[in-house]
């Protein structure tokens, strides 16, 4: 080779490692601006995840979706540590790796496992999405599996780690910028114990609109079947694994719900006594608060809490598990 | 196997050495079981077709080139036809017709019913069986000699860089390849293949793969969305698939080279013409030329006072050839009747060169009147590619994904920059005589955008569904 191709070939080779060193150091100075990839299927699976990490063993952990998620301070229910684990529009199928995965690893002595009838409904379409997107999620793969090659470059090539939030450029000129919308690269409204702040600043605000969606998708579901079997199934791990498990059925504005609900009342009733009977079944506390039922001042909108509702539940949730632990 | 997967570079890189140190039986033997395991790993099954069409067409041709008796040379000529087509029909073609026939009969009022016929089409099948039809024609044309080598032969039906998106070669040029012993290739050439491999991942990933989501979901909600989401949607898939096929071809090509193999090319900057009928000479050149040779001549060209009718014919075929669905046929019948339009206008031919200033509004029209015909290509129904011109034409503009503009936009300019290199040098490859700093730049700037989209779902070659 000619010693002039060669320098060429250098001069070429040269810049492209310049430019990727120079790239490298940008993304770096650029620090918290970028958000860190979401690795776990969702931003609040993320967050979880990592402060789970964090924080070690909780001695309290609550599992649910964000109906739980909005309405119970877990830190407020234990002496020790309590951590608010739920999992925003996620259906029980997702909760049960997940609770395998990170939540038992947490060793909690308590375990909260909500239900609410949203999710209580078999829905294929949206759930099995859900549960590939989790399972599939690297930040999952390496709980279960360890570190792969991908995780050990991203750990020393910040372009690589970075490469998911690369490819939305005009979230990263909004971020460097101020100009524009940051849309998903906000971050997400989690209290310190995991609870979801994002509907505790609302007042009661029912959306007819999401009435049809809900009503959409329990008319293509089933009652009771896979998403009953995974609580069940939850419920008999951590049995298992000599943790207290209390069943909770979440409180909702029932009086606008159930005429969503394709049998109303009796599908209420259904759910219900589902619930009772996995409680039965394993000889755990089934706990309601039905005083909580269809008081629009406690809610955002159908069932989730605000912070008067929340305040209220977090305290009537606290003093039935004092309680139970008096009986007992 | 895909090309953009690991099992793809073991399987290339094991061939590539032990190619280097093997005669030329044992290098033949090499790529040909490299190439069924290459096919077999899609479904192993369907390596019975490609035995038979290997088979028939070898002893067809044979047979051909050791009779003078015309009507026996067309006879054997009509098994070869009848097979390919055969089997390109049952397997391809059937459900369609069936489908097509049981509406048709339900329009006039007669109600048919015909089982659903859920035939899986094999990869690449519309590919070797024009591949193997050419080289028969060829023979019973006495414009090669018939082969005596199955081996090679079988070689050049199944050769594995080519064998599922073309090119679509000639077997007076391919044939001869395997016919004789390869060479180790030189380093100017290993480092020619390696630089189209690389180019096509690039182009593959960072521009075909990064611009997929958004033309996906343009067209999946073509019934609601706004004229900025649709065009975004049409000009992402005219960039799309440039990039996705004309990546495949590099590929394929910078692979075939590393075995001291040359393939035809199959695109030369085709939206840098200036004319439709320019286009189709830059355009999956393979599949134009082949059509012109084996289908617009023999039905008369433009020789017979028939050009139209030929010409449209010959591009609703070239249509129906890319996929069993209405909206391919009138894709093909779109470019059918812009080729007549513009031998009608009587417009001079294309120089080779950039476009001159002059020629700029000629190429926005060619532009625009490809990409109105991507639409009837990219839409899976008819009803989706009225909802999308329609949409378009609404010039209501509704709303989009700012992200969409961005990637679209970055793909659209990259595009430009590398074809006007190209086609300024008359290259294949990208930036191979840019000054070193501009060049190290541009390497920098394809390496981090393949890095950066590498990480997203992996989307399949568009041409392997044909």
């Amino acid at each position: 080779m000619h010693h002039s191709t060669m320098r060429r070939a250098f001069t070429v080779l040269g810049v492209v490692i310049a430019v990727l060193a120079v790239a490298d150091l940008g993304l770096r100075a650029m620090g918290d601006r970028i958000p860190d990839p979401v690795e776990w299927g969702s931003p609040y699976t993320q967050e979880r995840a990592e402060a789970l990490e964090t924080i070690g063993n909780v001695d309290l952990a609550v599992l649910g979706s964000s109906v739980a998620g909005a309405s119970i301070q877990a830190d407020e229910l234990t002496d020790g540590v309590g951590y608010n684990a739920a999992l925003p529009g996620m259906a029980p199928r997702v909760w049960l790796p997940w609770f395998r995965d990170v939540v038992a690893d947490a060793d909690p002595e308590t375990l909260v496992v909500t239900t609410d009838i949203r999710f209580f409904f078999d829905y294929d379409a949206r759930a099995s999405g859900e549960l590939t997107s989790y399972l599939e999620s690297p930040g999952r793969q390496r709980e279960v599996a360890g570190p792969n090659l991908s995780d050990r470059v991203a750990e020393v090539w910040e372009l690589y780690r970075l490469r998911s939030r690369l490819r939305e450029p005009d979230r990263l000129l909004a971020a460097l910028t101020g100009i524009g919308d940051l849309g998903d690269w906000r971050p997400v409204r989690v209290s310190e114990d995991g609870r979801h702040l994002g509907f505790a600043g609302a007042t009661y605000d029912p959306q007819p609109g999401w009435l049809d969606t809900l009503a959409a998708e329990w008319r293509a579901g089933r009652l009771g079947g896979d998403e009953a079997a995974a609580i069940r199934t939850i419920v008999a791990e951590a049995v298992e694994r000599d943790i207290d498990v209390v069943l909770v059925l979440t409180p909702a504005m029932w009086s606008e719900l159930d005429d969503a609900l394709p049998n109303g009342e009796a599908d209420i009733a259904t759910y219900e006594a589902t619930v009772r009977a996995i409680g039965a079944e394993f000889d755990v506390p089934v706990l309601e608060f039905p005083q909580f039922d269809d008081r629009p001042a406690y809610y955002a909108d159908y069932y989730h809490m605000n912070e008067l509702g929340s305040d209220r539940f977090t305290a009537a949730l606290d003093a039935a598990l004092e309680r139970m632990q008096r009986s007992t | 196997m895909q090309f953009n997967s690991w099992s793809y570079v073991a399987l290339l890189v094991v061939v590539v050495v032990v190619h280097r140190f093997v005669g030329r039986r044992a290098q033949n033997v090499l790529v040909l079981v490299a190439s069924y395991v290459f096919y077999g790993v899609w479904d192993w099954r369907f390596l019975t077709l490609l035995w038979l069409s290997t088979v028939v067409d070898y002893t067809v041709g044979r047979r051909i080139e050791a009779t003078e008796d015309p009507r026996r040379r067309l006879l054997l000529l009509r098994v070869s036809l009848v097979t390919n087509l055969g089997i390109l029909g049952t397997f391809k073609y059937l459900g369609f017709f069936v489908d097509s026939f049981v509406d048709l009969a339900d329009r006039v009022g007669f109600a048919v019913s015909a089982p659903t016929l859920a035939i899986v089409l094999p990869v690449g099948i519309s590919f070797y069986t024009f591949q193997t039809l050419a080289y028969t024609i060829d023979v019973y044309r006495r414009e090669i000699p018939a082969t005596r080598d199955p081996l090679a032969f079988a070689v050049y039906v199944a050769f594995f860089p080519q064998l599922v998106a073309g090119p679509i070669e000639r077997a007076g040029r391919l044939l001869p390849q395997f016919e004789r012993r390869r060479e180790p290739p030189s380093r100017d050439q290993v480092w020619s293949g390696i630089h189209l491999i690389a180019q096509g991942l690039v182009k593959k990933v960072a521009i075909a793969d990064a611009v997929a989501p958004f033309v996906n979901d343009a067209f999946e909600r073509s019934a609601d969305a706004g004229m900025a989401a649709l065009t975004l949607g049409v000009v992402g898939f005219g960039l799309q698939i440039y990039a996705d096929f004309s990546a495949y071809t590099d590929i394929a090509r910078g692979s075939a080279r590393l075995l001291g193999i040359e393939l035809v090319r199959n695109f030369e900057q085709p939206y840098l013409s200036t004319s439709i009928t320019d286009f189709w000479r830059r355009w999956h050149m393979s599949l134009s030329t082949w059509l012109r040779d084996y289908l617009y001549i023999p039905l008369g060209g433009n020789r017979t006072g028939h050009t139209t009718r030929n010409l449209l014919l010959t591009m609703l075929l070239g249509g129906l050839w890319h996929g069993a669905a209405w909206t391919f046929v009138i894709w093909g019948g779109l470019h059918g009747l812009y080729l007549v339009v513009h031998r009608r206008m009587g417009r001079g031919e294309a120089h080779p060169g950039l476009p001159r200033v002059t020629e700029l509004p000629a190429l926005v029209v060619t532009w625009l009147a490809v990409h109105l015909a991507w639409v009837l290509f990219r839409a899976v129904s008819l009803d989706q590619a009225w909802q999308v011109i329609g949409g378009i034409g609404s010039w209501q503009v509704g709303w989009f994904d700012p992200t969409a503009l961005w990637v679209v936009g970055i793909a659209f300019l990259a595009t430009v920059a590398m074809d006007v290199d190209l086609r300024r040098r008359n290259a294949q490859r990208v930036f191979t005589t840019t000054a070193p700093v501009a060049r190290g730049l541009a390497y920098a700037a394809g390496l981090i955008a393949f890095v950066v989209f590498s990480g997203a779902e992996p989307v399949p070659f568009i041409y392997f569904q044909f």
